[in-house]
């Protein structure tokens, strides 16, 4: 058979180029182990500078003290950090670090930018099933309320996350591929359905019980308790060594669903698994603080630009800044009115919003 | 119809065979009862056809990427029942989407491409800078796909492909975003791969003498359905072209030797001057 050009020659890549590959991939992986380094040393800092600072002041020996030697410390300083201080900040960055490897996950499986457990409809749903078992008094012997509302806000986010999902399967292409705007409108529907839920279990409320309700719409650090804060430390410890296992499923899954596919990916058990750790974290998030907005969606894209798309780079760092953002929110939250502690969710969305504004602002016509 | 029945015997046969297959999208029935092969190893094999014919889903039917019936069977074995990920280690489709634009160099697409089927090895940095030698884009190793042209994504998808050593590769379109200078280059080292490894590689193409001229079997579709199957030289008959592209032409060969589609006339248009 005629050959137009000659065959193309077998060039063995050369020795130099190889070594210098791999000094630039060790070189990149060192600067990627750093920023998360760099971030876990910020989220610390923060949840520092969120013990010490407050209407009584501790001095910084103080606080170190109290916080290594609490039965050596004064007993108002021990007070103070371990039953005031303490829990807030913890809760602070335990939420965030669930809502940032929550919201890293969501916008990898479901491909869109804009996606986040506030802005689809999960923390919604969250918020429902809290309210429920709140206002229908829900019991289980041998039960603390607070699991119980942590279960019926799981539920229902994970419902939420099914619904979102199957919704969005209907509008898919032959090639798996879904567009952005499907996701984020059915994502707006989930949130008016489940916010309109909410406020009817408001008005059908008591007088008490509706005090209560109020904390889960706005979204509040300050009812933080150890076992919350132990419970969320648990999920963590539990999802993120799955999505770690994932990673490279998950940065295949971000090329394309049908490359993802094709390299023998299976999406669909990717997506199912990936969704019921985000309901999970994100309905634990809602269950202890009320609604958190945009620290899921904001917290991502901080992690893409520092350290790229590797998601096994990506997922903790997403995780590290989410908590770094609500760490530091929280701490805006007590400062911002002397005396007055605002509820973390005002603060995080008056932030939030000019970057959400940002991300719609840089997409792509048509993209 | 050159289109040749199963043998009832299987065992032993080399090649990628395809038997009853037919794929449904929704109540619509894009492949009907498709039979088609061997598409022989060693060798580069062709799915042509119009728009709409089928040969995409053809090859996802084939990589196993959609729901069909019927069966697929490589050198013999049995394709269909296997799970995803032993398929696709046989079996690379090479979707014709290219790779999302991501903040994720071109070295690490290829890593990720090989780490999801096997463990870390201490050559794959090599192994992968190798390919993009191969495929000509070893300066872009450490560039983001995010800062890449159409066609140098097109060429990592292919590397990518190709750096997980499948038994059978199938190309949809891999052509489409290349320069000519890519084209050819492409077709050149999938030529030379395939025969190295005995792979069974299967392009699906739009340029009728790139076919004719690169690939030893054929494979033409249209409206789901086989319409020929074999030498490409043979099959391509004026009035295959007719019924198949509703064109008004037929083979030449050209002063160098090499095989070209000679366009007459397109139905609809009329005549059309020579060349176009």
């Amino acid at each position: 058979m005629p050959n137009p050009v000659p065959s193309c020659p077998a060039r063995p890549t050369a020795r130099p180029a190889i070594v210098m590959a791999q000094a630039a991939c060790a070189a990149l992986r060192r600067r990627r182990q750093l920023v998360l380094a760099l971030l876990a040393v910020g989220v610390a800092m923060s949840i520092l500078a969120d013990c010490a600072i407050g209407p009584a002041s501790l001095s910084p020996s103080a606080l170190l003290r109290a916080l290594f030697t609490p039965d050596a410390a004064p007993p108002d300083a021990r007070l103070i950090l371990w039953r005031i201080r303490l829990p807030y900040a913890l809760t602070a960055a335990c939420v965030g670090a669930a809502l940032g490897l929550a919201g890293a996950e969501m916008q990898t499986v479901l491909a869109n930018p804009l996606a986040s457990p506030f802005t689809l409809g999960t923390s919604a749903a969250g918020a429902f099933g809290a309210s429920l078992s709140i206002v229908l008094g829900w019991h289980i012997r041998g039960l603390p309320q607070t699991w119980i509302i942590a279960l019926s806000a799981f539920v229902c986010s994970m419902l939420s996350v099914w619904l979102l999902e199957a919704l969005t399967r209907l509008r898919q292409t032959e090639t798996g591929r879904v567009e952005t705007s499907t996701v984020v409108l059915c994502g707006v529907a989930l949130v008016f359905s489940f916010q309109a839920l909410v406020a009817l279990m408001q008005f059908v409320a008591s007088e008490d019980t509706l005090q209560d309700l109020v904390f889960w719409t706005l979204g509040s650090l300050t009812r933080a308790t150890w076992p919350a804060i132990g419970l969320l430390a648990l999920t963590l410890a539990t999802t993120l060594p799955f999505a770690l296992g994932a990673a490279w499923r998950l940065t295949v899954l971000r090329m394309g669903e049908e490359r993802a596919a094709s390299l023998g990916v299976d999406v669909h058990r990717l997506r199912r698994a990936a969704l019921l750790r985000i309901s999970l974290l994100s309905a634990l998030a809602v269950a202890f603080v009320g609604v958190i907005g945009f620290v899921g969606l904001i917290a991502p894209h901080i992690a893409r630009g520092l350290v790229g798309e590797d998601q096994r780079y990506t997922l903790p760092a997403s995780l590290l800044s989410g908590a770094f953002i609500l760490s530091t929110t929280a701490l805006l939250a007590r400062v911002i009115v002397p005396g007055v502690v605002v509820p973390t969710g005002i603060v995080t969305a008056l932030v939030g919003i000019p970057f959400f504004l940002f991300i719609i602002l840089r997409q792509k016509p048509g993209a | 119809m050159n289109t040749r029945r199963p043998d009832t015997e299987q065992s032993g046969e080399q090649g990628l065979r395809v038997q009853g297959l037919s794929v449904r999208h929704g109540r619509h029935e894009v492949l009907h009862d498709i039979t088609a092969g061997p598409f022989p190893p060693g060798r580069l094999c062709a799915v042509l056809g119009p728009n709409g014919s089928g040969k995409s889903t053809l090859l996802r039917a084939m990589g196993g990427l959609v729901p069909s019936r019927g069966q697929v069977l490589l050198h013999g074995q049995v394709l269909d029942g296997l799970d995803l990920r032993a398929r696709a280690r046989l079996c690379c489709t090479l979707p014709q989407t290219l790779p999302e634009p991501l903040r994720l160099t071109v070295l690490e697409t290829l890593l990720a491409a090989r780490r999801v089927a096997h463990p870390a090895q201490e050559d794959d940095v090599p192994a992968a800078l190798g390919w993009l030698a191969r495929v000509g884009i070893e300066s872009l190793a450490m560039r983001p796909l995010s800062e890449l042209s159409g066609g140098q994504r097109q060429l990592v998808g292919l590397a990518q492909a190709l750096s997980r050593h499948p038994r059978a590769l199938l190309l949809d379109e891999p052509l489409s975003a290349l320069d000519p200078h890519y084209q050819y280059r492409v077709l050149a080292l999938l030529r030379e791969e395939t025969a190295r490894s005995g792979l069974v590689c299967i392009l699906v193409l739009h340029d009728l003498n790139q076919a004719l001229n690169w690939c030893e079997t054929a494979c033409v579709l249209h409206e789901g359905r086989v319409q020929a199957f074999g030498p490409p030289r043979a099959i391509l008959t004026p009035a295959l072209l007719h019924a198949v592209y509703r064109i008004h032409a037929c083979v030449d060969t050209g002063a160098q030797g090499q095989d070209f589609i000679s366009v007459q006339g397109v139905e609809t248009l009329g005549q059309v001057p020579q060349n176009v």
